[in-house]
């Protein structure tokens, strides 16, 4: 099945004029899941500063 | 200018929410948001500029003339709070929020809900900060760094730090939603080195609010502990040390100094080269002079402690980390002036803002390094020379790139083209009069008068007189800039088009004017030739 279709359907890049970028090379579902590491990364390095900090102030203490 | 082929004539398929509620308190539209934001900072200027002139009003004489000295402690202290995180920071979130997703191809803001989030906690915040000064014992009057013991004394202390608090989540949150727009909605074909210096400025200091602003949320909060709660961090009776505070708020402050001016470094490298019609000079230079300023900014922070007593070799230290900034800033400017350099230029209002911009903050960054020298920062410091030195970096330098922006985008925005005459007439008025109101303060500092004072020496009253006079000068020119934003919103006649200015060039000004609710709901197709630094590899 995926054969025929993929016969049938040239990739994106191939129907391209030669100097342009192929209109849609990242599907929504990856921009997605990059959004979601980005968050989870830079969350935690807000949460590891904050915690820091909160060490910071019980040990002070 | 064939532009066609990069932007989607059906963008504006559904407009924007017909309901004002629905339209500006629900709007997870970036554009909208991006015009919350600047509207904000527009009024918090305004207010943060009263207090400025009341000061200012103060100063006109040596004695006491309006005040006790008590309130004019709170109005030094609100205007510098209202102005760096009520004007400045949010007017720059404000055209990144406007500019990133036009200049990168993407449909809006990656994380659009939190984007609203984070600007309608500013309102709340700065509401709870200013009627402070509605209270029995008055506003915060320990100046903008909090020092304690001096900031313990105030009864409003737990309600500007929870007032920081928000300040700090709200730039906490804008600044995750900047990274990933930029880092996973760029469209296809905009990689990250053909990105506008915009951008990139804006990728670099969401990094800095990143690591900087829990610092200083765990600064504000011992203080909060040291006055409620029986902690001693800061108090040499019981064992702590009032020193540490300014190292950990100085952590935070000096990056944050950064986080005010890098935006405005980006701005500036937009509009030179559209008035010059000529590429930026040493397009990669300036992007890494970016980010080495941004990772210098993090080992300079006790330059503002040389007269507290650190030990000599930390003072060397930090002098030689400090001198090293003006490496890379040297780059940016000469970089400018190489732009400019045979270029084909015009001097409409944003390109003056911009070149009084690179003069004026040249000056601001030359009275930096003196500060830098650690023998002459012990006469310098706390003077009106540290006055007059943050001033022309933060009002011709951080202010004028942001007026500079207005100007630039405004037609973009609205639609409109402003008036050319009265914007320039702005542009003279407020470039003579804000050195009239701060060269002279370089004067007084070197000759000895403290800052955050309401009286002082007769010998020091011509200088006050002529700086206070160009203060008020000054503060009525940014009238003509309110006339002229009001005019080209909304009553001027003369359209906009899409290209706007003829050297211009960027994803953004592929877009109608003004720019359509929703676009980019299909990528652009890139051409190279529509970026301005798409030859950059090449």
């Amino acid at each position: 099945m995926s054969e025929t279709a993929g016969c049938l359907e040239k990739p994106i890049h191939m129907t391209q004029p030669k100097m342009q970028q192929p209109a849609i090379d990242q599907p929504d579902a990856d921009r997605r899941k990059g959004v979601r590491r980005t968050v989870t990364i830079l969350v935690a390095i807000v949460a590891a500063f904050f915690l820091v900090s909160f060490v910071q102030i019980v040990l002070m203490k | 200018m064939s532009h066609a082929a990069t932007h989607d004539q059906h963008d504006d398929h559904h407009g924007a929410p017909k309901s004002f509620f629905q339209r500006w308190c629900m709007s997870t539209n970036h554009k909208d948001i991006g015009t919350l934001y600047l509207v904000f900072a527009l009024v918090m200027f305004f207010i943060g500029g009263s207090f400025a002139m009341l000061i200012r009003a103060e100063l006109f004489k040596p004695g006491l003339q309006l005040m006790q000295p008590y309130f004019f402690n709170q109005l030094t202290t609100m205007h510098a709070l209202v102005m760096i995180f009520g004007a400045i920071m949010p007017a720059f979130v404000g055209l990144g929020n406007w500019m990133i997703p036009l200049m990168v191809g993407a449909p809006d803001m990656a994380l659009p809900r939190m984007n609203n989030l984070s600007f309608w906690i500013l309102p709340f915040a700065f509401t709870l900060m200013l009627s402070t000064l509605f209270m029995a014992g008055g506003g915060p009057a320990g100046g903008w760094t909090m020092y304690p013991p001096l900031s313990l004394q105030s009864d409003s202390l737990a309600y500007v730090v929870f007032a920081v608090h928000l300040m700090g989540i709200s730039s906490i949150m804008g600044a995750i939603n900047i990274i990933a727009t930029i880092l996973n909605m760029r469209a296809p074909g905009m990689e990250l080195l053909k990105m506008p210096v915009f951008v990139w400025s804006w990728l670099i200091t969401a990094f800095l609010l990143i690591a900087v602003m829990p610092v200083l949320a765990g600064a504000v909060t011992m203080l909060l502990t040291d006055k409620y709660f029986g902690t001693n961090f800061f108090n040499p009776g019981g064992g702590g040390d009032p020193v540490l505070y300014q190292h950990i708020f100085w952590f935070f402050g000096h990056p944050e100094v950064y986080i005010m001016i890098l935006p405005a470094f980006g701005i500036i490298s937009e509009i030179i080269p559209t008035f010059a019609r000529k590429p930026i000079f040493g397009y990669k230079a300036m992007v890494f002079a970016i980010a080495s300023i941004a990772f210098l900014s993090f080992i300079v922070w006790a330059h503002h402690m040389f007269a507290v007593g650190l030990p000599m070799g930390a003072e060397i230290f930090f002098m030689y980390a400090t001198m090293l900034i003006a490496v890379p800033t040297g780059v940016k400017v000469f970089n400018w002036v190489s732009t400019m350099w045979g270029g084909s230029m015009t001097f409409e209002t944003p390109m003056l803002f911009a070149i009084a911009f690179v003069i004026l903050f040249t000056i601001g960054g030359f009275s930096g390094l003196m500060l830098a020298l650690v023998p002459a920062d012990f006469q310098y410091h706390d003077t009106y020379f540290v006055v007059a030195h943050f001033h022309y970096v933060l009002v011709t330098g951080a202010l004028f790139a942001i007026i500079a922006a207005t100007y630039y985008w405004l037609p973009k925005w609205s639609g409109r083209m402003y008036s050319e005459f009265w914007a320039k007439m702005h542009f003279w008025n407020s470039v003579i009069w804000v050195n009239v109101l701060f060269f002279p303060q370089h004067f007084l500092g070197l000759a000895g008068m403290p800052r955050r004072i309401p009286d002082y020496n007769v010998a020091f009253a011509n200088f006050n007189m002529v700086s206070s006079i160009g203060g008020f000068l000054f503060g009525a020119s940014q009238l003509i800039f309110l006339g002229v934003l009001i005019h080209g919103v909304w009553f001027s006649k003369k359209k906009a088009t899409d290209r706007v200015w003829e050297g211009a060039k960027g994803l953004e000004w592929t877009v109608p004017s003004p720019a359509p609710h929703h676009t980019f709901e299909v990528p652009p197709v890139i051409h190279d030739d529509e970026l301005a630094h798409g030859h950059v590899n090449d």
